[in-house]
């Protein structure tokens, strides 16, 4: 019979295995949601903080409330949003700027410009390409919310793209 | 589809397509499950501890109208919390609200989160909001932060928190008369916050069948929000800066509102009904727009446009 202390070692090894293998299939997903949101210099210990994250409260992961990517998505939308914090109070690194020459640079600074909330709708929705019914579970809020909340990006980003409004 | 639409459609497939390497899984995973020390929690709860300032925005429509007043920050005397909970410190405090019936009653916002976790997280907090003090002049109220202490960790693993809310808790203000005429202070920072006065809101005279006023709240840019929930949609009159008077996707109709002229557009996200937003000028400065969010989760119809024009005309 192992030691306690060899037991619980070979336990979280188990466990670890388990879990990446669990996470594996949403990984991507993930590091592309924390491309997006946090700022260019911190997107790694985002998506780091948000695994780490993941790992200890993976006891709480409730399948009969919602599927294991959004919810991985939600805590890594929340790990951006924190960080966002924390860099505009220490540091105030522009983080409008994106380390990868994007498609559309214009579209991407206007949308880099938007408040955390809309961002992160447009985000899921047209970059990760996320239902809308999906979004709402990964911000925890109703769906005719994310409808207003893009409807509000897009109008923001109208105004910042000199769309003409009619 | 409309040209952004398309535009942000297109930059996501774009963007889904571009194989960009992701970090390795198995190196952060290193990471993530080694235990911690907590002396790694005090740089970013310091940092989230102040970073919850609000912004508070003066409008013509708040009864105390903001005149970028700050005084000096008040010493608050330590306050009493939730039992079991031990005292973080105070913060801002946003948006307050006068209740709609008792004049001695105001709401304000206040964050939940960031004051408590291990690194890279945060725990959920209590805010609890207190009045300082009270003069013919002037209300300071602050707003104290508190948390229960988190249990041990389990072997081999490390605590943390369930903190997903992104929103702030509403806390309620008695006050020992009717606010008045007297400005709202936070005691965090001393600044004057406005106070949104429902009576200063727009109301519908007129309800479809099914329909029920829910509240007030501020809107982006310091406007002011009333909103009521029905069978099929969501109605909200928005009243505040004249940057409101604007269309969506497609302009459907030209209409009078309030004896002003009036557009009525609608927007379009793939998949779901057409929201509509009529917007008019209520003056040079102000405007005003009553905002139909369909119900996807309903088989019951939303308003037409007839019917919604007939509501926005109700509007006194």
């Amino acid at each position: 019979m192992p030691a306690p202390a060899a037991a619980v070692t070979r336990r979280t090894a188990e466990d670890r295995e388990a879990f990446a293998d669990w996470i594996r299939p949403h990984w991507d997903g993930l590091a592309q949601l924390a491309r997006r949101l946090a700022p260019p210099a911190e997107w790694e210990d985002v998506l780091q903080e948000a695994l780490s994250a993941a790992w200890r409260k993976r006891g709480q992961f409730d399948e009969q409330r919602g599927t294991a990517r959004n919810w991985l998505l939600a805590i890594v939308a929340d790990q951006a949003r924190k960080g966002r914090r924390r860099m505009r109070w220490l540091s105030r690194v522009a983080d409008d700027a994106y380390e990868d020459e994007p498609a559309d640079p214009d579209l991407d600074r206007a949308v880099a410009q938007l408040a955390m909330r809309q961002r992160t709708a447009v985000v899921l929705h047209y970059y990760l390409g996320l239902p809308v019914a999906d979004v709402a579970a990964v911000m925890s809020c109703a769906p005719g919310t994310v409808k207003s909340t893009l409807s509000d990006a897009r109008t923001q980003l109208r105004r910042a793209l000199g769309e003409d409004y009619r | 589809m409309n040209d952004l639409d398309e535009r942000l459609t297109r930059a996501g497939e774009q963007f889904r397509s571009a194989a960009e390497r992701a970090p390795s899984l198995d190196a952060m995973l290193d990471g993530a499950t080694r235990p911690r020390h907590w002396t790694r929690v005090i740089l970013p709860v310091a940092a989230s501890v102040v970073a919850v300032a609000g912004v508070a925005i003066a409008v013509p429509l708040a009864r105390s109208s903001g005149h970028g007043h700050r005084a000096a920050p008040t010493a608050a005397a330590r306050p009493s919390g939730p039992p079991g909970s031990h005292y973080l410190g105070d913060e801002t405090w946003s948006e307050p609200v006068l209740d709609a019936t008792h004049p001695n009653i105001v709401y304000v916002n206040a964050e939940q989160t960031g004051a408590q976790g291990s690194w890279g997280s945060a725990c959920t907090t209590t805010p609890v909001a207190r009045i300082i003090s009270q003069t013919p002049d002037a209300v300071t109220i602050a707003v104290g932060k508190y948390a229960k202490p988190l249990p041990p960790p389990p072997p081999g693993s490390e605590n943390a928190c369930s903190d997903m809310d992104l929103g702030p808790k509403q806390l309620t203000i008695v006050l020992g008369q009717p606010l008045g005429r007297r400005v709202m202070i936070d005691a965090t920072d001393g600044a004057t916050r406005p106070v949104l006065d429902p009576a200063s809101v727009l109301k519908l005279g007129y309800l479809p069948a099914g329909y029920t006023q829910r509240g007030i709240s501020w809107g982006d840019k310091g406007s002011a929000v009333r909103s009521y929930q029905g069978p099929g949609s969501s109605l909200s009159v928005t009243v505040g800066p004249a940057s409101l008077n604007r269309s969506m996707g497609h302009i459907i109709k030209r209409t009078t509102v309030r004896g002003h002229p009036a557009t009525v557009s609608s927007d379009f996200i793939p998949g779901f009904e057409q929201d509509i937003l009529i917007a008019w000028s209520e003056d040079a400065t102000h405007a005003a727009t009553l905002y139909q969010m369909s119900d996807y989760s309903t088989t019951h119809p939303a308003l037409s446009v007839a019917e919604l024009i007939r509501v926005a005309q109700s509007l006194r």
